[in-house]
């Protein structure tokens, strides 16, 4: 096996990957401060991958050595790093002096470096499997020195101030930390080399990894535990050996059909290769491209062909009973047209709202507004259901709760499927307990229940659209599934985070949401 | 509806005009029907199924109030809304949109086109209606 080409395939398909994620999160937002640090990370460790790639495959010393020389973008990577940690968590106004310390200490090593190149570089000489590895000087151990410790000051920062956090904020820093574990088991593999120490450099290629979970902290909204994060790393990291071995394969049987077949020139089977994983990437998307389409205009369609049959019919039911010769129980038949009509036209309505909040085809109007306000409004429209039921409900928010700024009227919505799916839900002479607190990077409200309580399988399907669990259906009839899911949209469209939890059937549930403070 | 409108002083209503702009006949008869109050004091209601024949109507009888569906045959709402506002004549009349249209999108149009409100047929009742429309004529 050619070691050489396994690494140098494994280090573009990771090339490839870190530059993929890092423009996906910059297009994500890219207004957002911390997106764009995040892409020029990327561009770093693209940098270092890049200078890996040619470098080990250069046999000309005094070329490999301008490849190798390419290593000092390691600096970047640890000056950007940290840089982004700050802006994540939100505390760049306590850790200022710290960033700033760490570009003038490291620009100041990348001076010194271009200023006595052979003192970062020794010399290129084959190592190992390598046509050329490199040699590092004092300098080299003095950036190493300052990229670990970019990344142990980090990892402090993120302890300490992990805390202050919300739990969606404590949990996008178990992201980061996890990340940060990861990457430097895997990426320090490529140095001992460098001081000739003999350890393969092979796991290395697995360092562009490492942004995966980042990406998660960054832009995932389903706040999914860290564990489940940690397999999907996993996962990609599989797939990236299994393209390695793929990419690999097709190498060697290209040399050998070259080698071995007069005329098959060597580009064929990789053209040949790509041309088919394209074709059958494009078929798959378009195909479930398709499948959407067609749901959402099946959906747009009949929600809007509803709508004037549903209009005649309450208007028709209102002009029976604004009749006063109507006889009693004529007014009561016509009483159940309209109220069954409401219900409908509420259905239509929520399937309406499912699809355009989906297709983002609403607009949002931002303003500043208190989130305490806006709980007491929604719980207006409960208040009669409530004292039915006979439910105990207490509102806790600390005065200097600060404001939220958003789509007031899409937040209400959100605010009311919690509200209305917590009412449903609680059995008669129940408790529903509604908390507001304010953290560093959100504000945070949870509603707990003690209702019907949720099982670990129907919590992976929840905020799925058009789910119900049975338990729920032979509770509420009515319902139709969406609600949450709406909900889940508004509040991710405003950078905000939905979680729930509960300890099981019949032990109640917390349905709980973050909406960020607003960065100025 | 009936509680707010009092008695005492109907006399605003006398000769003032509503255009009624809607394709669908029962919703037409139950509009026309739910008016009979203010009718009976004067407001004179014209009834229209289509966007062609509402822009004569309107030049016409140039009424206080236009109540207009978006979706309708030929001349469709927002068509009607255009040639309404280009036409010197008819471009100041006030609007109330009635449609259950009810997306973003067609209620900014509609906004920019200058209508004084906009409803979505299936999310108001009868009364409602009634009450926007007297609302609007006793300014």
């Amino acid at each position: 096996m050619n070691e050489l080409l396994v690494i140098t395939i494994g280090y573009a398909v990771s090339l490839v990957l870190i530059i993929w994620l890092g423009t996906f999160v910059l297009l994500k937002d890219w207004k957002n401060s911390t997106n764009r640090l995040f892409f020029l990370m990327c561009l770093s460790i693209a940098g270092f991958q890049i200078s890996f790639i040619f470098g080990a495959n250069t046999a000309d010393p005094s070329l490999a050595y301008w490849f190798w020389f390419a290593n000092l973008s390691d600096i970047f990577i640890g000056i950007f790093y940290l840089h982004f940690i700050v802006l994540a968590l939100h505390v760049m106004p306590k850790y200022k002096w710290v960033v700033r310390a760490t570009y003038v200490i490291g620009l100041g090593i990348f001076a010194a470096c271009i200023l006595y190149p052979a003192s970062f570089l020794l010399r290129v000489i084959p190592k190992m499997y390598f046509k050329t590895y490199l040699d590092g000087g004092p300098l080299y151990a003095v950036m190493l020195g300052f990229f670990l410790l970019c990344f142990l000051i980090s990892l402090i920062i993120m302890f300490l101030e992990q805390q202050k956090h919300s739990i969606e904020g404590k949990r996008r820093t178990d992201y980061h930390i996890f990340a940060v574990f990861y990457g430097l088991a895997t990426g320090v593999t490529a140095f001992p080399l460098v001081f000739n120490v003999p350890f393969n450099p092979m796991p290395s290629l697995l360092v562009g990894t490492f942004v995966i979970p980042m990406v998660y902290g960054m832009i995932k909204k389903d706040l999914l535990d860290i564990r489940i994060v940690a397999r999907r790393t996993t996962i990609f990291t599989v797939m990236i050996f299994l393209i390695t071995a793929a990419v690999t394969a097709v190498s060697l049987l290209s040399n050998y059909l070259s080698e071995h077949i007069p005329g098959f020139s060597y580009w064929m089977v990789p053209f040949l290769t790509a041309l088919v994983a394209t074709l059958v990437g494009y078929l798959y998307w378009q195909k479930s491209g398709e499948a959407e389409i067609l749901k959402y205009e099946f959906i747009n369609i009949s929600t809007h062909k509803f709508r004037t049959p549903l209009t005649r019919i309450r208007w028709a039911a209102e002009a029976m009973l604004a009749r006063a010769d109507l006889p009693k129980e004529t007014r009561g038949y016509a009483s159940h047209i309209r109220e069954s009509v409401m219900e409908l036209i509420h259905l239509s309505n929520l399937l309406m709202n499912a699809v355009h909040v989906e297709k983002e085809l609403y607009t949002y109007t931002h303003t500043n507004f208190s989130l305490k306000e806006l709980v007491e409004n929604v719980l207006v429209l409960f208040q009669t259901i409530i004292a039915n039921k006979n439910i105990k409900l207490t509102v806790e928010s600390p005065s200097n709760l600060p404001l939220v700024r958003g789509d007031r009227e899409r937040l209400s919505s959100a605010l009311h499927v919690f509200v209305e799916n917590a009412v449903n839900y609680t059995p008669h002479g129940g408790n529903i307990d509604i908390k507001m607190k304010g953290y560093v990077d959100a504000i945070y409200l949870e509603i707990t229940d003690s209702g019907i309580g949720i099982s670990p399988d129907e919590k992976m399907h929840l905020f799925n659209k058009f789910y119900r669990s049975e338990r729920a259906q032979k509770i509420d009839t009515g319902g139709v599934g969406v609600g949450l899911s709406i909900a889940k949209n508004i509040i991710e469209r405003h950078r905000g985070t939905v979680g729930v939890s509960s300890k099981g059937t019949e032990k109640g549930s917390t349905f709980w949401f973050t909406l960020p403070i607003s960065v100025k | 509806m009936d509680g707010a409108i009092n008695q005492d002083t109907f006399e605003w209503l006398k000769g003032k005009k509503v255009l009624i702009i809607e394709d669908d006949t029962l919703l037409q008869d139950l509009l026309a029907n739910k008016l009979a109050d203010l009718r009976s004091h004067g407001l004179e209601v014209y009834p229209v199924f289509d966007g062609r024949k509402a822009l004569e109507v309107t030049k016409k009888e140039k009424p206080d109030i236009i109540i207009l569906d978006l979706m309708l045959p030929g001349v469709t709402g927002f068509e009607f809304l255009e040639a309404l506002r280009k036409d010197e004549e008819t471009k100041d009349s006030a609007v109330i949109v009635l449609s259950n249209l009810n997306q973003d999108s067609d209620k900014e149009k509609a906004m920019k086109l200058g209508v004084k409100e906009y409803l979505v047929k299936a999310d108001i009742s009868l009364d409602s209606v009634s009450e926007k429309i007297a609302e609007l004529l006793k300014g």
